[in-house]
């Protein structure tokens, strides 16, 4: 009997074998008989393009993406043996795609386009790009300066460029016009840096377009704080908590927005600074009483699915500029307009966004890769790419081209603020690079989360309770590298 | 000189086609289940961030999940609910079956009707929920306002998250139900016959009749939803993620957040070793005091 179990077993192992086999040469089979078909005397190299870490996932930016490919095949491709594929996958499989595809030897040469944090998850499998920067002697002055440093890392004492900007998305202040009309309020400035534009000032105003069910605004001693149907301000909704963390300054003026020194060894996010940021966190809701005491993303309640400001339930929202996709919605619903955000002691930042495309450390075929970067950031293909993510170019000389098409379609609005906040970008960027980024972003969201919904004693216990789980997670991060 | 051909005995070439039928899901078996659950026991005892090759770390996984507060956060979260879902929905899985048991008129649309949360999918009733459970515009609050209460934050709040998982998983005890319904109607009618003759009245019934004959019942819904305790995870994924301030961070999320998010494999895998012990742990328990208190009609007690 046992024979007999043994001999069937090694006949349907033996059958499975031969189905993998089939299959594979299936595949192998039909790629080299259509090779040997069209032979062509020296065998292109593929160039795949991972595309899912961030925007140009839509139909309509897959087909742009298509077009390009075509151009490109047709074209350069042609002409120096490379076959480029855009390989599109959904934004929230991209990252376990893209291991697994590295982790089976077959990892795309390019990603993107990719924000910071999506360089920052996968810091080590990008391949330094300077020195074919330096080889093909491209000139870095047509992008803005901080742009391109954004892309640059300092880890173990190497420095490497791993991108160059392709599109920046600025923050600002959206506020609903609707609102601040029936408040009778003035607007927020378009000007940067205006001497009296405080976040005092701004909470100010949000007091008043603070409603309860029963119309009572947050200035009125009846205020219901628990029946609120219009909020004031939402400003650390929707964003990375670095960004707000990043307005933040010690006494010599750096900003405190990584938590931890300089050689990201040792966590300082229990420093006065730090607290000072729980604090206002804490001011904001429980205090003044202008932000709602949860994050409209963790579900439901006033905002509704919508985007905040969408909701028409809030008077300013200060986000990104890729809401972009939201203008039409909110032009249907209500007037909208755009102004600078104000300074915290003394402070104006913009969080940035930024992205980008990187070549693969894992790349078979860097050089080819390298070709087909420089091909994606040549003019007219950089402008098209442009367009399909509705990003500012990050290229100098495109951005007037950018304002006159902003204002051709939307006249009303102040899109020279977003232009303007490029001098005011945070630095370093609220997603840029930190050991364990992922545990340590979580953590933050635990100790802001905490404030928010009102599980915590003081800001000083949540800031250095924070610290010491950031504090473990850096350990553990050096003591692996070091092994 | 010919050789002697051996007859094969009836029960060995049945077995044989038994073997044979049996084998595609043994290979499935053997590749799918069985040796990535060896890989991951190998994968416990490394750090592995799912791109580079494991590097062994021996105990320090299991070490650092039995120091940081974190992973018994998530264990308590997780056993909790179980404490508050489990004997819930097991009694509420049982009366619903009791009453759709008696003969009315339109029970079968009845039967229908309770079963059907069963039938949809977990992340489904998640969507469902999240909109009842909405402190702004959703059903519970708009009839505690219309009585003159005042709705919490259902999602939002920490005091009350982990009760909107209570009323999700009452809600799907149709599933349960359909278990009851099919062993109550397995009880013999002698036995209420012959109770009913010794003059039992109806709850008597119940308490003397139906329970100890649907202890068997009781005790395979036990087990079952012990183990669906510990895998818990559509339904908080959907609803939130954890939060608010890792209230609701189950102990499934918490492996999916090590795993997936983290690419922690190797920690990941150790947890998700632990849960299985606890698991067979508290199914070998169950299976022990089942001695005491299951009783299987055709068993005759020493």
């Amino acid at each position: 009997m046992k024979k007999t179990l043994t001999v069937l077993l090694a006949i349907l192992l033996c059958f499975a074998m031969v189905m993998i086999a089939s299959c594979s040469k299936g595949d192998s089979g039909s790629s080299s008989s259509s090779t040997t078909a069209k032979a062509p005397a020296k065998e292109k190299v593929k160039i795949q393009i991972m595309v899912g870490f961030g925007t140009g996932t839509d139909p309509s930016q897959i087909a742009v993406h298509e077009e390009l490919q075509k151009q490109f095949n047709d074209t350069v491709g042609k002409e120096k043996g490379i076959e480029l594929e855009f390989l599109t996958v959904p934004y929230a499989d991209a990252s376990t795609k893209f291991t697994t595809l590295v982790a089976a030897g077959m990892s795309p040469d390019i990603c993107g386009p990719v924000g910071i944090m999506g360089v920052a998850q996968f810091i080590d499998q990008w391949l330094d790009i300077e020195p074919y920067i330096k080889k093909d002697n491209i000139d870095l002055s047509d992008y803005d300066d901080a742009l391109v440093e954004s892309n640059r890392y300092n880890i173990n004492g190497e420095s490497k460029l791993v991108g160059l900007p392709i599109g920046y998305y600025p923050s600002a202040l959206f506020y609903n016009e609707d609102i601040y009309d029936r408040a009778g309020l003035e607007y927020p400035p378009e000007e940067w840096g205006t001497a009296d534009w405080t976040y005092d000032k701004l909470y100010e105003q949000a007091r008043l377009m603070t409603l309860d069910m029963w119309g009572s605004d947050a200035n009125d001693p009846d205020f219901d704080m628990d029946n609120v149907v219009q909020y004031g301000y939402d400003g650390t909704d929707w964003s990375p908590w670095r960004a707000w963390v990043g307005k933040f300054f010690d006494e010599n003026g750096k900003s405190v927005a990584l938590g931890m020194s300089d050689d990201y060894k040792t966590a300082t996010m229990n420093s006065p600074e730090w607290i000072k940021v729980f604090s206002e966190l804490e001011r904001m809701i429980y205090k003044e009483k202008v932000r709602p005491r949860s994050d409209a993303a963790a579900g439901a309640s006033l905002f509704g699915d919508a985007d905040p400001l969408g909701s028409n339930r809030l008077g300013v929202w200060e986000t990104f500029s890729w809401m972009s996709y939201a203008f039409e919605s909110w032009d249907a619903n209500f007037s909208w307009n755009i102004g600078a955000i104000p300074a915290m002691d003394g402070h104006v930042v913009s969080a940035t966004n930024i992205d980008t495309f990187v070549i693969t450390k894992s790349s078979k075929h860097p050089d080819e890769a390298w070709e087909v970067y420089k091909w994606l950031f040549s003019d007219e293909v950089y402008s098209k790419l442009n367009h399909n993510y509705g990003g500012i170019p990050a290229m100098k000389e495109l951005q007037a081209q950018w304002l006159d098409e902003q204002k051709a379609e939307r006249p009303n609005i102040n899109w020279q603020v977003l232009l303007d906040a490029g001098a005011y970008a945070d630095n370093p960027n609220n997603e840029s690079w930190v050991p364990g980024y992922s545990q340590v972003w979580d953590e933050m969201e635990f100790a802001m989360a905490s404030i928010i919904s009102g599980l915590y004693d003081t800001p000083e216990q949540v800031a250095e309770d924070l610290n010491d789980e950031v504090q473990y997670i850096l350990d553990e991060y050096w003591a692996a590298q070091n092994n | 000189m010919s050789k002697e051909r051996r007859i094969i005995p009836q029960s060995e070439r049945y077995a044989r086609w038994g073997y044979a039928f049996i084998t595609p899901w043994v290979i499935g078996f053997l590749v799918f289940t069985f040796l990535p659950m060896v890989f991951s026991m190998y994968l416990a005892f490394t750090d592995y961030d799912t791109i580079n090759p494991p590097k062994w770390v021996g105990f320090s996984n299991f070490a650092k999940m039995f120091t940081k507060g974190e992973m018994w956060h998530s264990l308590w979260i997780t056993v909790k609910f179980g404490i508050l879902s489990l004997p819930l929905g097991l009694v509420s899985g049982f009366l619903l079956a009791y009453l759709l048991n008696m003969k009315i008129p339109g029970m079968k649309f009845w039967r229908t009707i309770f079963y059907l949360p069963a039938m949809i999918s977990g992340v489904v009733v998640a969507m469902l929920w999240r909109g009842m459970f909405d402190d702004q515009y959703g059903m519970i609050n708009f009839i505690l306002r219309t009585a003159g209460l005042r709705g919490p934050q259902w999602l939002l709040d920490p005091k009350y998250t982990l009760y909107c998982f209570l009323f999700l998983s009452v809600w799907g005890c149709g599933g349960g139900m359909v278990v009851y319904l099919s062993g109550l109607q397995s009880i013999p009618t002698a036995l209420y016959e012959a109770a009913e003759i010794d003059g039992c009245s109806k709850f008597q019934q119940l308490i003397h009749v139906t329970v100890p004959q649907m202890t068997p019942i009781f005790f395979f819904n036990l087990i079952m939803g012990l183990i669906g305790m510990f895998q818990y995870f559509a339904e908080p994924m959907v609803l939130t993620k954890g939060g608010p301030a890792d209230s609701t961070m189950f102990y499934n999320l918490y492996l999916y957040k090590h795993a997936f998010q983290f690419r922690n494999m190797g920690y990941a895998s150790a947890l998700a070793w632990f849960l299985f012990m606890i698991v067979l742990l508290l199914t070998l328990l169950t299976f022990k005091s089942s001695e005491l208190w299951v009783f299987y009609e055709s068993e005759v007690k020493k």
